[in-house]
This record gives structure tokens, sequence and C-alpha cells, in this order.
């Protein structure tokens, strides 16, 4: 989420941000993580991302952590995490409880 | 004080604003909480479920000094009308006397500086027992980088010492940006060292606990409890028939 109406980030541009959150947290060696970005949705400015399972917890507090972007207040959340790709089409927290 | 606008999609079912009295400045009078309604006239509802969000109120008192915690037995009609109490202390000895005899619900851990002493075991195994529940705060590890230092290794120490029971991890959010999803703050819980169901815990069922100990301190103000004495030998009961009633204690 980026509030402040200014450029939105391209893809590699994303990319560089995951990693720069990475690096920020977890130093180098999460820096090294190896993360993919699947897609990338400059208007919404959502993204699938892939990573190893080993680094899943890194990469995940890595992003909650993440304040700025160039200066600028920025937050990430994060919709649904799931290892497998087709659990992605339905969100299971929006399930309705009774 | 300090206000708070939400963004209610995140997830959360309930919200507890938050006023925070430092004592360090002369005559701080406890004033009343802002009503929720007053503040959103109609409450969003709660992603997934049919019903709305509940808004509580909270207070936070920063102690530095033992004469400061005789607010908190005082009978101000004003500290009733808060949810939940928390306290912030400052010192061993206040953190000593927060555990183990003040009437709080949470003990406030510092995530901003260096702590000035270090747990011991004896004063967080009190609270534990009391139901006092320890609160850690994220937000100042999305501001700044040395914040978030201090956070992880205040937060370590403490679990060194409790096991990772009874710890509660909060916001304390002034914009609605710095706010993090449920699943992302029991994550962050996993990188304090706790095990991930004491880090889903520490979101769900002990923000819950606190709240029920909340309510229980503002109704409860004494307990009577009936015992019954135990059956005398049977020659002596045909002595004295009348030791026979059940006993109460008030």
């Amino acid at each position: 989420e980026l509030p402040d109406g200014g450029a939105r980030p391209s893809a590699a541009q994303f990319k560089q941000l995951v990693v720069s959150a990475l690096r920020e947290l977890h130093g180098e060696v999460g820096a090294a993580l190896p993360v993919d970005v699947l897609t990338y949705e400059e208007k919404t400015l959502s993204a699938i991302l892939r990573v190893v399972s080993s680094g899943f917890v890194k990469l995940w507090s890595a992003l909650t952590l993440l304040g700025f972007y160039q200066n600028r207040r920025c937050a990430f959340r994060v919709l649904q995490t799931s290892p497998f790709l087709l659990a992605l089409s339905g969100n299971s927290r929006e399930l309705v409880l009774d | 004080h300090s206000y708070y606008v939400f963004t209610f999609s995140v997830g959360y079912s309930t919200v507890a604003l938050n006023h925070v009295i430092d004592f360090k400045e002369k005559k701080q009078e406890i004033v009343k909480p802002v009503s929720p309604a007053e503040l959103f006239p109609s409450l969003p509802i709660v992603q997934g479920t049919s019903k709305r969000i509940k808004v509580l109120t909270r207070l936070t008192l920063t102690v530095s000094d033992p004469s400061h915690c005789n607010l908190l037995r005082s009978t101000s009609a004003n500290i009733r009308l808060y949810d939940i109490i928390a306290v912030f202390p400052k010192t061993e000895k206040l953190f000593h006397i927060a555990c183990t005899t003040l009437d709080v619900d949470l003990v406030c851990i510092n995530v901003t500086e260096k702590l000035p002493f270090y747990f011991r075991r004896p004063p967080v195994n009190m609270a534990i027992d009391r139901g006092i529940y320890f609160e850690l705060l994220y937000t100042p590890a999305i501001k700044d980088s040395t914040m978030r230092r201090y956070t992880i290794s205040n937060a370590i120490s403490l679990m060194q010492i409790c096991k990772g029971k009874n710890i509660v991890i909060s916001s304390a959010a002034e914009r609605p940006l710095e706010l993090r999803g449920p699943y992302d703050v029991a994550n962050l819980g996993l990188l304090f060292g706790l095990s991930e169901s004491e880090a889903k815990a520490a979101v769900s069922t002990n923000c819950r606990a606190t709240m029920l100990h909340g309510e229980t301190r503002k109704s409860a103000c004494g307990v009577v409890y009936t015992v019954k004495k135990p059956r005398k030998v049977e020659e002596e009961e045909t002595m004295l028939p009348v030791c026979k009633k059940a006993k109460t204690q008030a």
C-alpha cells in the first residue's frame, strides 16, 4: 500500500524493494534468499511471491516490518499464504463463520 | 492522549483505544475516556463474520515512582470506566510491584530503549499465576531500525524468562498505515522466539483473556464462597447434633 499518490514501482523496482527489506532485517544472508515475483500488477500494487519454505518466515517478517519505500511511508499487507498456487484462488479469510 | 483512525479491513474483531498518562508531569488527572460511540458513528463489520467490531478503551500508566501507584488503589471513578488497564514500569522495583501486587491487566515492556533492568524469574512467575500478561509493541520496529534491534533483544530476553507464556503483541499505531494484519503479527512472534502456537495465541487467545481479566476486575469487588465442614465422627454427632450444619465463610 502506498497512500500518497506518487509514482508506482515497476516490477523490477518491486523486486528490489523486497530484497532490500530482507537485507534490512536479515542482512546479507536474508538478501541472498531466492525470491521470485510470479505476477505483479502495478494498478493494484499486488503481487504473488514465491520463496523456499525454509525462508518463508524470514520473508514474511521482513515484509511486515518494512516501513519506507524511497522515504515514502508504505505498508505490506499479506492477503494469503499457501504452499500451493491453486489454493490462492479462494481466500480462506473471507469465509463466513456463524 | 493518542486517538487512532483504523482500517478495519485488515481482519481484527476487537480494537482497544489507548490513553497514555505519564506521571512525570505534575497534576495529571485521569480523564474520562471518550466513548467509542462518539468517535465512530457506525462500526464496520468484521471480515468473515456478520458481527460488528468491538471497540474498548484502555489506559496506560507510565510509572517511574512508587507513589504513582497509589492512584490505582484510589477509588477514582474514572479509572473504573476503562476496560483494560496497563502499567508501564520504568524500574526493576516497580516491575516487581506491578507483577505481584498491582491490580492491572497488562504490563508493558519497553521496546524503544535498552531495558535498565533484567527480568528475574520470581516476579514473572507470580504475574503468570495472577493472570497478568506482558505486552510487546511492534510499531517502533516499523519506524526505526535501532528500535527494531531493541524490540527484538528485549522480546527475546523476556521469552527466555517466561518461556513464551502470557504474551500479548500489540501495535501502538498512530496511523492506519502502521497497522499490520493479525497473521503478520503472529509471524513476528516467531521472530521473537515463540513457537507457532504460542505466537498465534499471543494475538488471539491471550488478548481475549486480557479482556476478560479486565471485565472481572471491573465487576468483582469481593468473593463469597461456602465450605462444607467435614462430618465429625459418629459418637460426637449424637452428643452435639447442632454441629452438623454446614458453616458458611464470607
